[in-house]
C-alpha cells in the first residue's frame, strides 16, 4: 500500500513483487499449498465432529486468556515447585539478556535450538551468539535457513520456499564436500552433522506449543525428534513461552493436541510430543538437570481485554497460511520476518504498533476463508477489516487516498458532478485503452493497472441508457 | 520482581482486582467413536494405524515369547540394544550395550497406546531413560493388549488422576521421526528412529 506503514512497507512491497516475478517460487508456494490443504481436509474429514473440536479448542483458550494471571501463577508456581527456574520477560531485551546470562554462567559453547516462531520474535540467536556460544537450529528446515541466513517463509515449514539444489548448495559449502542424491541423502546427512552438535551441547532452547498450569509441564510437539533430543541431551534446557500459550490442565490438552496436528499438517497426531513436568530428578537416569521457563510478553498483554483479545487464542497451526490466497500469490516472506499469512497481518500490527505495520491488515482479499480454518475460531478477517479502520481513524492511511474516497464521496452525492465527472474520466481513460483494457496511464493509475485489469469504462452510463429507456443491453451495442 | 510487575500488567488489562481461583475449564465430550466400546475394536484400528505409518507389528501370545521375537528380529542382524533395567532378559543379554548413543535398536515397554492416532504412550523418569527411544536409528516397543485405549483423552484423564506420580517427562510416540522440511518430500529418520516394531502382547 503505497504511503501506508513505513519502510516495512517498501519492504513489503518489493519482495511481494520479488516473489509475484519468481515463476519457480510460484510454482513451489502453489504445490505446497495444495499438499497441505489437501491433507488437512482429508484429516479433518475424519472427525464428523471436527467443527465442535474447534469450538473446545476455542473456549478452553478463551477462558485461559480471560483468566490468565491466575494461570500464569499457577503455572510458574508449579514450575519452581518441580524444580524449575521461571524467569518473566517484558519484552524480547529482557528475554535475551537472561537467556544470555545463563548461558554465560555455564560457559556454554554449544547451544541446540530446537524450531520457536518465539525465538525469532525476540532475534535471539545473536544474543547467544554475542555470548561466545556456537548456536545451531536442529528443525531441518531452521538449520536450512540458519545456513542460508534467511528468515522463516512459513510459521511451520521455514525452509518450504526452498529448491534442492540450493539445500544441496548450502549442504555441500557446510561439509565441504560433494552430496550427491535427493532429499533423503540430503536429510541423511544433516541427521549426521546435527547429531554430533547434540551429543556435545551444552544447553537446549526450545519453544513451548503448551504450559500446563495445573502442572507446571511443558509442552513440546515436533516431527522429527529434535525437540525431543534439544530438550532431553543438553544438562540444561531453556523453554521459551509467550505469555498466551497455557492451559489450564492436562484435560485441556486434548482437544489442543487433536485438532493442532490435523490442522497443522494433516496427520493426527505429530511423531512426538513431549509432555516435560520439571528438570532431572534424583532417581532420573537423564534428562537435563536444569529446566528455565522464559514467560515472554513483548507486547501480548497489551492486547489482553482489548478489542483484538482473541488473537491471543492462536495455537500457530498455520492453517491460515495453506489456505490464504494472498499468501499463495506473495509467500513469506513480504510479511517481515517472523508471522506471516493472515495471523501475521494481525498479529505483527498488534505486537509492534500499526504506525509501522499499517500496511499489513491490506495483505488480505477479505476472503474469510482464514476464519473458516482457524483452529481456534479467531476472526481474522474481521480483525483485518477492522486493523483497516483503525488505521484510517489513526491517520495512518495515504494522503492521496484519503483525498481520493472524500471527492468519491462528495461526487456521488451530487449527480451533475458525478456524471459530467465519468464522461471526463471515460475521454480520458480511453488514451490508455487497449482492446476495452486500461494499461498504463499517470502516478496512481499507472500504479494500480501495472499489476490489475481495469476495464474501460462503458461509451454511456447507466444513467443514460435508464433514461433512454435501457434500449440496448449492457455491454452490448455500445 | 520481574514476575510480579508483569502479573500486575496483566490484571490490570483484565480489569481483576481481587484475587480468587479460576473457574472449572471448559470440558469438552466429543461424540464416542465407534470403537470405542469395544476393546477388539480398538486393538484393530491401532494395529491399522501401525500399517498406515509404516509400523512393522508382530503379536506374540505372552511376554516370554516375545523375548524369542527380538532374538528373531536383532540376533541374525548382529545388532547392539539399548534398554531399560526390566527388559533386560536373558535373550537380550548378550546383544546389550550400555552406551546408547552407539546402539542399534531401543526396546521400550509402552504405558499406553492409543487407537485413535497409532500412538505410543512412554512415560520416563527412573530406570526408564528418554534417550532409548530417540537416539538409535531404530525402535521397538512392546505394548500389552489391554493398555490400549480409544483416544489421547482416555491417557491425559488416567495422567491427570495421580498428578503427584506425574513423570518427568511422558512423550507419545507416533510412527517413525519424519520430516518434509527439504522440498516437501517425506523423509524418515531424520533425528529421531527412522525404523519402528510394535510387539503387540496378546495376554497380560
Amino acid at each position: 500500500m503505497a504511503g501506508i506503514g513505513g519502510p516495512d512497507a517498501a519492504a513489503f512491497a518489493q519482495k511481494s513483487a520479488d516473489a509475484l516475478g519468481d515463476d519457480v517460487l510460484q510454482r513451489t508456494i502453489r504445490t505446497r499449498q495444495d499438499g497441505r490443504q489437501e491433507r488437512q481436509r482429508q484429516a479433518v474429514a475424519e472427525l464428523p465432529d471436527w467443527e465442535a473440536w474447534k469450538d473446545a479448542v476455542s473456549a478452553i483458550r478463551a477462558h485461559t486468556i480471560e483468566h490468565l494471571d491466575l494461570y500464569l501463577e499457577q503455572f510458574a508456581d508449579n514450575v519452581e515447585r518441580r524444580g524449575g527456574h521461571v524467569f518473566f520477560a517484558r519484552d524480547g531485551t529482557e528475554a535475551r539478556d537472561y537467556i544470555a546470562q545463563v548461558a554465560s554462567k555455564l560457559d556454554a559453547r554449544l547451544i541446540v535450538k530446537a524450531k520457536s516462531m518465539l525465538s525469532e520474535e525476540i532475534g535471539l540467536n545473536d544474543a547467544l551468539s554475542a555470548t561466545g556460544a556456537e548456536v545451531v537450529e536442529t528443525d531441518l528446515g531452521e538449520f536450512i535457513i540458519q545456513l542460508a541466513h534467511e528468515t522463516p517463509f512459513h510459521i511451520l515449514g521455514p525452509a518450504s520456499h526452498k529448491t534442492l539444489d540450493e539445500i544441496r548448495e548450502l549442504f555441500e559449502a557446510l561439509s565441504g564436500r560433494q552430496l550427491e542424491g535427493g532429499p533423503v541423502e540430503l536429510a541423511a546427512f544433516a541427521r549426521e552433522y546435527l547429531r554430533e552438535k547434540f551429543l556435545i551441547a551444552d544447553m537446549g532452547v526450545s519453544g513451548c506449543n503448551f504450559g500446563v498450569a495445573s502442572e507446571g509441564s511443558v509442552v513440546v510437539v515436533s516431527n522429527e525428534g529434535n525437540a525431543r533430543l534439544t530438550t532431553s541431551l543438553p544438562g540444561t534446557h531453556v523453554a521459551l513461552m509467550g505469555l498466551d500459550r497455557l492451559v489450564p490442565d492436562l484435560e485441556s490438552l486434548g482437544p489442543m493436541l487433536t485438532v493442532l496436528p490435523r490442522s497443522a499438517n494433516g496427520v493426527r497426531s505429530t511423531a512426538y510430543v513431549s509432555i516435560i513436568t520439571g528438570p532431572r530428578r534424583p532417581q532420573d537416569q537423564d534428562g537435563p538437570q536444569d529446566l528455565h521457563v522464559v514467560i515472554i510478553d513483548n507486547g501480548r498483554s497489551r492486547i489482553l481485554g482489548g478489542p483484538y483479545r482473541e488473537i491471543l487464542k492462536c495455537i500457530r497451526c498455520g492453517a491460515c497460511l495453506d489456505n490464504c490466497p494472498v499468501y499463495r500469490n506473495i509467500g513469506g516472506h513480504a510479511y517481515g520476518p517472523v508471522y506471516s499469512g493472515p495471523i501475521g497481518a494481525v498479529l505483527t500490527p498488534l505486537l509492534k504498533g500499526l504506525a509501522d505495520h499499517a500496511h499489513l491488515p491490506f495483505a488480505s482479499s477479505l476472503c474469510y476463508v482464514c476464519n473458516d480454518v482457524c483452529s481456534a475460531r479467531i476472526p481474522l478477517a474481521d480483525y483485518l477489516a477492522d486493523l483497516r479502520a483503525d488505521v484510517v481513524a489513526g491517520g495512518l492511511d495515504n494522503r492521496i487516498w484519503r483525498a481520493g474516497f472524500r471527492g468519491f464521496a462528495e461526487a456521488t452525492r451530487r449527480p451533475l458532478v458525478w456524471e459530467s465527472g465519468l464522461r471526463m474520466a471515460g475521454l480520458g481513460l480511453r488514451f490508455w485503452e487497449r482492446d476495452g483494457v486500461v494499461r498504463g496511464g499517470p502516478s496512481l493509475l499507472g500504479r494500480w493497472t501495472e499489476s490489475r485489469d481495469l476495464p474501460g469504462l462503458a461509451k454511456h452510463s447507466f444513467h443514460e441508457r435508464w433514461r433512454k429507456g435501457m434500449t440496448s443491453v449492457p455491454g452490448e451495442g455500445d | 520482581m520481574e514476575r510480579e510487575r508483569l502479573l500486575q500488567s496483566v490484571r490490570a488489562r483484565l480489569g481483576r482486582t481481587q484475587d480468587g481461583g479460576a473457574p472449572a475449564p471448559p470440558r469438552f465430550r466429543p461424540m464416542a467413536p465407534p470403537f470405542a466400546d469395544s476393546e477388539d475394536d480398538c486393538v484393530r484400528l491401532f494395529l491399522e494405524r501401525q500399517a498406515e505409518l509404516g509400523v512393522a507389528v508382530s503379536a506374540v501370545a505372552v511376554r516370554d515369547e516375545a523375548q524369542t521375537a527380538v532374538q528373531q528380529l536383532l540376533g541374525d542382524r548382529r545388532q547392539r540394544i539399548t534398554c531399560s533395567p526390566e527388559l533386560c532378559w536373558p535373550a537380550i543379554v548378550p546383544m546389550w550395550t550400555e552406551s546408547v548413543p552407539d546402539s542399534d535398536f531401543g526396546l521400550c515397554e509402552a504405558d499406553w497406546a492409543i487407537a485413535e492416532t497409532g500412538s505410543i504412550v512412554l512415560s520416563m523418569g527412573g530406570l526408564r531413560r528418554r534417550d532409548v527411544s530417540l537416539l538409535p536409528p531404530a525402535v521397538g516397543f512392546f505394548v500389552a493388549r489391554s493398555r490400549i485405549v480409544a483416544r489421547l483423552g482416555d491417557v491425559l484423564r488416567s495422567l491427570a488422576a495421580s498428578p503427584d506420580s506425574l513423570p518427568t517427562c511422558v512423550t507419545l510416540v507416533t510412527g517413525p521421526s519424519a520430516s518434509a522440511d527439504i522440498v516437501g518430500v517425506r523423509t524418515l529418520g531424520v533425528h529421531g528412529p527412522g525404523e519402528v516394531h510394535v510387539w503387540l502382547v496378546e495376554n497380560e
